[in-house]
């Protein structure tokens, strides 16, 4: 579970780019995270996981507040960021191997979870290639296998679908899905609002640092306009604003 | 149209190496007085002035100043010529940002020739730096008239073209063998490794040179005018720096600025020609190499191994300092070379010039360590810590990767800590080599002093790396297109030269402490003290600053 409590944050005195946010994503559950260029969807990703820090309110993971004990909760985050272009030097199998340590996952779950993946999502001739390498694709392919590996309870996801063939944008909506279904939660921000609707159970929708809804599309359609799309949805309630 | 594309294209890079440097203010556009580099290039400057003036006095004594412009250009030309054979092949063909050029409407001369430059601007910050103080104190030493200023300008302007012009033209050729290597990182260390064995052979008959010199000890001046003959050996060997030098010294100015500018004419038309059948077809066998697969069947189950998590951090750092061989080159590379060359240099004068006379092994043998020899050990291994260039960049290296060491479980001072590993142990390997070459030069130095002076030189090599990397924290160059901005637009480095500066300054100053008759282990004991003190309040202040959430606050914005 995801708790984001009372939570601003401001990168000069006096202008907040996220304005006392609070959200809670329950376990078992998809959350869409939905906004505008500079609403400050990154700023909140890069808050729960420790890169950014809170300068007021907190956020607790299963419990751990990042801030307090973030060597706990980080355990338990498996993050996707927005660039893919990570340790481009190692080789494929060198940089999940390097994961596999220092989440310490053993030999036998991750040898077994590398040759899942590596199948599913195509993989197996490109991991002795260094990771320079690959297609943008493939690196966001390598992260998210990265993060399958050590099988974090809370998934948190920067654009993931970015630069992905339709194959493994499937495959990674079943994989999410899948992981969701273990009563694990699945925090993802995303600009296409066809997978949204498609895949989350609940969106929240930012802009300027606020957060202006959070509730699955038939509420935010009973609120707005019934039979909409969530893009026509979304559209309105940003002008909204 | 060419001349103004390559015009703009300098342009951009020059105005993005100052704003990199905080140097040019980016609201008044004005030069930025307020910035901490502005400040600490001045006191770098000023330290090299100072050492120049001390320089050019000794000189002043045997009447023979006319040394200094010899040797300061003999030496000039060697960095030189060492930093663009670094920079050459990456820049013009490695370098990320090619691939946002090709795109361009840009002509292969024009990026060419804008590369060209990119060198060019790195050996012009290099003079600045190294060059500038040095031969304006040499002009008023010797009370040179108002012209030599303009004059010593148009030769420092002029002096880098033709280490530029000859390793292009020599990276041109080279680039062509590329066909039977299919590494291109191999490749790269290949070519770096091929100059650089140009450079120490030549090296070697530099030392040779000197040592051919007569070593009567009441021989200083003629030994001076040795070093001048060989200084002007190595200048007339490159055809243009004895003329700068006559234009310098008021000899013929406008016959001489005439044949450097002839000959920088001939190598222009040389570099073009070449230039326009060979560069663009280089470029595209680098792209093309560097985009290379490799489809190999993996055996999953072997390859899976299993460490702990800190061995994999520390392994994950060793290997991202290798595998880059822009990073390698930069880093480490240098500083090896330079090692080889001074045990090469140590072992050949040990064995050829000391043992082959009596009197100079009873002399060399004879020799006890004191206070100051062991000041001026420990001088010349923070010297070569100062050359490593590992900690200072571990986080910039990173790039947009920096932001990984936040969201992992991995406790902050432990990573700070890890990642500091490589550079230590570069500096291990050093102090190592280092004390063992003064126990070969003089044998009389007992294993216990050896191994104090191990320890100290330790204690001075982690304050070193702790320090460097928390300048990198602090200021780290994270947007970076090329990997050579890591470190050739790192005006953090000139915290390492200050840094050095004041280890050097607290060494000689208790080296001055230590008279002769001074107990040489109470003189251990003092540097010991200065250094741990130091070091002790430097890790606090680490500590400190992580619980504050304080230290790594630059990664991830």
């Amino acid at each position: 579970m995801i708790e984001i409590k009372n939570v601003s944050k401001s990168y000069k005195r006096g202008q907040k780019v996220i304005d006392n946010m609070n959200l809670t994503v329950n376990d078992g559950e998809i959350l869409g995270f939905l906004g505008p260029n500079g609403a400050g969807k990154t700023t909140v990703i890069k808050m729960m996981t420790g890169i950014l820090e809170i300068d007021d309110g907190d956020i607790l993971i299963d419990g751990e507040s990042i801030q307090k004990d973030s060597y706990k909760a980080k355990k338990n985050i498996g993050l996707v960021p927005d660039s893919p272009d990570m340790f481009l030097g190692l080789k494929g199998i060198e940089y999940l191997n390097f994961i596999g340590d220092i989440y310490k996952v053993d030999k036998e779950e991750r040898t077994r979870i590398i040759q899942d993946l590596a199948k599913k999502f195509d993989m197996q001739d490109a991991l002795l290639q260094k990771i320079e390498s690959y297609s943008h694709g493939m690196r966001q392919k390598i992260v998210i296998m990265g993060v399958l590996l050590h099988n974090p309870k809370n998934w948190i996801l920067d654009e993931p679908i970015t630069g992905l063939d339709p194959k493994a944008i499937y495959d990674l909506k079943i994989i999410m899905k899948e992981h969701a279904s273990k009563s694990n939660v699945v925090f993802f921000s995303t600009h296409i609002l066809e997978v949204a609707e498609n895949l989350c159970d609940r969106v929240a929708i930012i802009n300027k640092g606020k957060i202006l809804f959070v509730g699955t599309l038939e509420q935010l359609q009973k609120r707005m306009k019934e039979e909409s799309s969530l893009e026509e949805l979304f559209m309105e309630i940003v002008n909204d604003d | 149209m060419m001349i103004k594309n390559v015009i703009l294209l300098t342009k951009v890079s020059t105005k993005n190496l100052l704003e990199s440097m905080n140097l040019i203010s980016k609201s008044t556009g004005k030069f930025n007085k307020k910035s901490t580099y502005f400040w600490l290039l001045i006191i770098v400057m000023v330290a090299i002035g100072i050492l120049s003036n001390y320089i050019l006095s000794f000189l002043q004594q045997y009447g023979q100043t006319g040394i200094f412009l010899d040797v300061i250009f003999a030496m000039l030309l060697l960095i030189m010529f060492m930093q663009s054979i670094i920079l050459s092949i990456n820049v013009f063909y490695f370098s990320k940002d090619i691939e946002y050029f090709l795109p361009l409407p840009l002509r292969p001369m024009e990026l060419m020739l804008s590369k060209f430059n990119t060198i060019m601007l790195v050996l012009y910050g290099s003079e600045a730096i190294f060059a500038l103080i040095p031969l304006c104190l040499y002009g008023t030493t010797i009370n040179l008239g108002i012209i030599y200023y303009p004059l010593l300008l148009i030769a420092l302007l002029l002096l880098p073209i033709l280490p530029t012009l000859i390793v292009s033209v020599l990276s041109l050729f080279l680039m062509q063998i590329m066909k039977f290597i299919k590494n291109k990182n191999v490749f790269q260390i290949l070519i770096t490794l091929l100059f650089i064995v140009i450079i120490v052979v030549a090296e070697i008959f530099y030392i040779k040179a000197v040592i051919e010199m007569p070593n009567d000890n009441e021989m200083n001046e003629e030994m001076l005018v040795n070093m001048q003959n060989v200084a002007k050996k190595i200048n007339s060997s490159f055809l243009v720096v004895n003329p700068l030098i006559s234009v310098l010294k008021d000899q013929n100015i406008w016959l001489n600025l005439i044949k450097v500018i002839g000959i920088y004419a001939i190598g222009f038309i040389i570099l073009f020609f070449i230039g326009s059948k060979l560069y663009i077809k280089g470029v595209f066998k680098a792209t093309q190499y560097s985009k290379k697969k490799v489809s190999k069947k993996i055996d999953i189950q072997s390859s899976v191994k299993i460490t702990s998590p800190k061995v994999a951090y520390l392994k994950n750092e060793f290997r991202g300092l290798f595998r880059s061989p822009i990073f390698f080159m930069q880093g480490i590379f240098p500083v090896c070379m330079t090692m080889i060359a001074l045990v090469f240099v140590i072992v050949f004068f040990k064995f050829n010039v000391i043992d082959k006379s009596q009197e100079l092994v009873q002399s060399f043998s004879e020799l006890k360590l004191n206070g100051e020899g062991a000041s001026l050990i420990l001088i010349a291994c923070q010297i070569f810590f100062s050359f490593i260039n590992i900690s200072i960049t571990s986080i910039s290296r990173q790039g947009k990767n920096a932001v990984f060491m936040k969201y992992i479980p991995v406790n902050l001072y432990t990573q700070f800590l890890l990642k500091n590993v490589p550079q230590i142990t570069f500096s291990t390997v050093f102090a190592i080599i280092i004390i063992l070459m003064a126990k070969l030069l003089f044998p009389a130095i007992q294993l216990l002093d050896m191994l104090i002076l191990f320890v100290i030189s330790m204690i001075i090599g982690v304050l070193n790396s702790f320090l460097m990397m928390i300048v990198d924290i602090k200021r780290p160059n994270l947007d970076w297109n090329a990997e050579i901005e890591v470190i050739k637009q790192n005006e953090n480095k000139l915290f390492q030269y200050v840094w050095s500066i004041v280890t050097v300054v607290i060494l000689m100053y208790t080296k001055n402490l230590f008279a002769d008759n001074f107990n040489l282990y109470i003189a251990y004991l003092v540097l010991f003290t200065i250094f741990t003190i130091l070091l002790i309040l430097v890790n606090v202040y680490v500590k400190k600053q992580i619980d504050k959430n304080k230290l790594f606050n630059k990664i991830g914005l």
